[in-house]
């Protein structure tokens, strides 16, 4: 009997836990170590700090999930990986420290045969002085939607923040990215286009002053290095669309910007020039940076071997080209990127979604006169994470079940689409979502002459678009209860 | 409100017209570009897997 520990059950560790036991049975051991008690679709994040949907309405426990489908699950946090086992056994293990269970607080050490680290990222507040507490949370100016508890304290600030609007005082509200080396810039531009929806619906939108910051070099890059789209017989680049949707909803944006210093009622930020500037806000919600989990790993003798597995930021080194970076950006390839997201000195461990090491940006690396790196760190969303989760469970099924010795499947970013949809308003029948689909995420402009297949790589906003985020909600999370049809819903 | 003020962002942006505004709301063209937005998505995860 072979054992797979999956580190990590989101979006990509779920996916693959899921789909493994699935192939595996119960010939083999199936294991998630994960921190929290409940699972969070966190695309409906935004709506929940807007108080358009509960805590409730975007998590659900995960212990009956997993008990049903004979997963073995520890509500416990992954803290060292010992590939190599001890001095005086081989077998490779990770050290957890539970967060749950009755157990919190005590120690375990887990053998495995195959490992994924599927953890995500932290969030990376204290990278940004004021936007953290010091101690590695939020802090306490601004507010966030990176998990359901932060979008439910978004939501009650927004709530007073619109009563006083009502009462006739005059708003400045801020959204964006919070320092800038930032990905995700998605959510940014989700929750400002949700809050101005929600601020017209209260009646209150004439109140506010609403400004977008981030580290993109323009609007519509989104760490992907932004996309071309056909529309009205021209290519257009998708800045065009997105300085047309702030310009409708009377937003104003400021770009080219890294947040350095977070007080309460105002941003201090650097732009690409090397001035710098200051912007006095009354809500504001700042995406932080992302770093990996904070995992260390340790040789046999007991030495830190961290640098030999993971990267400087701690995200796990795969299969990709760590050299490619150095070589400038105008010489970056596809075949950069990761396919088999095995790590290529302990061929049993892999890792995937936001865990994984990409070997650079995908957006063109830029820095101020001062030295100040100010572009988006490169996206791993919702499909492409979990994508690489279930092509991860199929090559370790794989080689468990001896069919082979190497992976089996791949799932590189160079190669795979993005299907995105990014609300602008909640609605039944007044709501609006930009719908995009972007093929391949990275650019390939040696195939491409936009870089992206044009028939591949759309973009187009309407009421459909918030059904279809609808339709995610509920079927993503179906999917992620494994109710009946559950492997029919596709990645 | 002004939607556009000159010299300034928004004064070099397109702005969408009625129809356009209208067509993002109108519950039957909606509905097909439902089917069309779940058709590309299906053709771009049909693509993606290896
Ligand atoms: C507000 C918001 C909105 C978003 N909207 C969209 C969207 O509309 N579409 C889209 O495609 N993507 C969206 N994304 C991005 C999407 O959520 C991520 O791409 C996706 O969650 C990444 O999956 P993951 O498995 O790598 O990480 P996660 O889903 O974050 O999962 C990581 C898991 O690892 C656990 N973990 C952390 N540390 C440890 C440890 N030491 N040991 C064990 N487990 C650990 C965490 O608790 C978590 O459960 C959004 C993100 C945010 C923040």
């Amino acid at each position: 009997m072979a054992r797979l520990i999956i580190m990590g059950g989101g979006v990509s560790g779920h996916t693959a836990a899921s789909f493994a036991k699935k192939w595996l049975g119960n010939e083999h051991e199936v294991v998630v170590v994960t921190p929290n008690s409940l699972w969070n679709w966190i695309p409906s994040n935004i709506f929940v700090g807007i108080g358009e949907m509960t805590k409730e309405d975007v998590t659900f426990p995960l212990a009956p999930v997993y008990k049903k489908a004979g997963i073995d699950y520890r509500q416990a946090k992954a803290v060292s990986v010992h590939p190599e086992g001890k001095t005086e056994d081989d077998t490779p293990f990770i050290t957890i420290e539970y967060t749950g269970q009755g157990k919190e607080g005590q120690a375990e050490e887990l053998t495995y045969d195959y490992l994924i680290n599927a953890t995500g990222p932290k969030l990376n507040f204290d990278a940004t002085p004021g936007l953290g507490d010091g101690k590695g949370h939020l802090g306490e100016h601004t507010v966030s939607v990176c998990t359901a508890d932060h979008a439910v304290h978004a939501s009650l600030e927004l709530k007073a923040l619109a009563e006083k609007m009502k009462a006739g005082e005059k708003k400045r509200i801020l959204v964006g990215l919070g320092h800038g080396m930032c990905t995700c810039q998605g959510a940014a531009f989700e929750y400002i286009f949700n809050v101005d929806h929600y601020l017209k619906q209260e009646g209150v939108r004439d109140k506010a002053t609403i400004t977008y910051i981030s580290n993109e070099y323009e609007l519509g890059d989104f760490g992907v290095g932004g996309m071309h789209i056909k529309s009205g017989g021209y290519v257009t680049s998708g800045k065009v669309f997105a300085e047309s949707l702030y310009t409708e909803r009377g937003i104003r944006w400021i770009t080219r910007a890294h947040v350095n210093k977070v007080e309460a009622d105002k941003v201090h930020y650097e732009t690409l020039d090397g001035e710098m500037h200051e912007e006095a806000y009354d809500f504001a919600m700042l995406i932080p940076p992302f770093a990996g989990a904070g995992l260390t790993a340790t040789a046999k003798d007991g030495s830190d071997m961290s640098s030999v597995i993971f990267a400087p930021n701690t995200m796990m080194k795969v299969d990709a080209d760590y050299e490619s970076g150095a070589r400038g950006f105008e010489n970056w390839s596809p075949n950069d990127w990761p396919s088999t997201l095995q790590n290529p000195t302990y061929k049993n461990i892999f890792a995937v979604g936001i865990a994984f090491a990409p070997p650079h940006f995908i957006s063109k690396p830029m820095s101020s006169p001062n030295g100040t790196a100010i572009n988006p760190t490169p996206p791993r969303t919702g499909m492409p994470s979990a994508m690489m989760g279930k092509a991860v469970a199929a090559s370790i099924c794989d080689m468990i079940k001896g069919v082979s010795d190497t992976p089996t499947h791949t799932a590189n970013m160079a190669e795979m689409g993005a299907a995105c949809v990014a609300s602008t308003g909640k609605g039944l029948l007044n709501g609006t979502a930009v719908s995009m689909t972007m093929y391949p995420v990275v650019p390939d402009y040696n195939k491409y002459e936009y870089g992206r297949d044009l028939n591949g790589t759309f973009g187009t906003i309407g009421l459909a678009g918030h059904w279809v985020k609808l339709l995610l909600h509920y079927g993503f999370i179906w999917k992620a209860k494994l109710k009946p049809g559950w492997t029919l819903i596709p990645e | 409100m002004k939607h556009i003020e000159q010299y300034e962002q928004s004064g070099y942006t397109p702005v969408s017209g009625k129809f356009t505004l209208f067509l993002r709301n109108c519950v039957i063209w909606q509905i097909i570009q439902f089917a069309w937005i779940n058709l590309k998505m299906t053709i771009l995860i049909v693509k993606s897997h290896h």
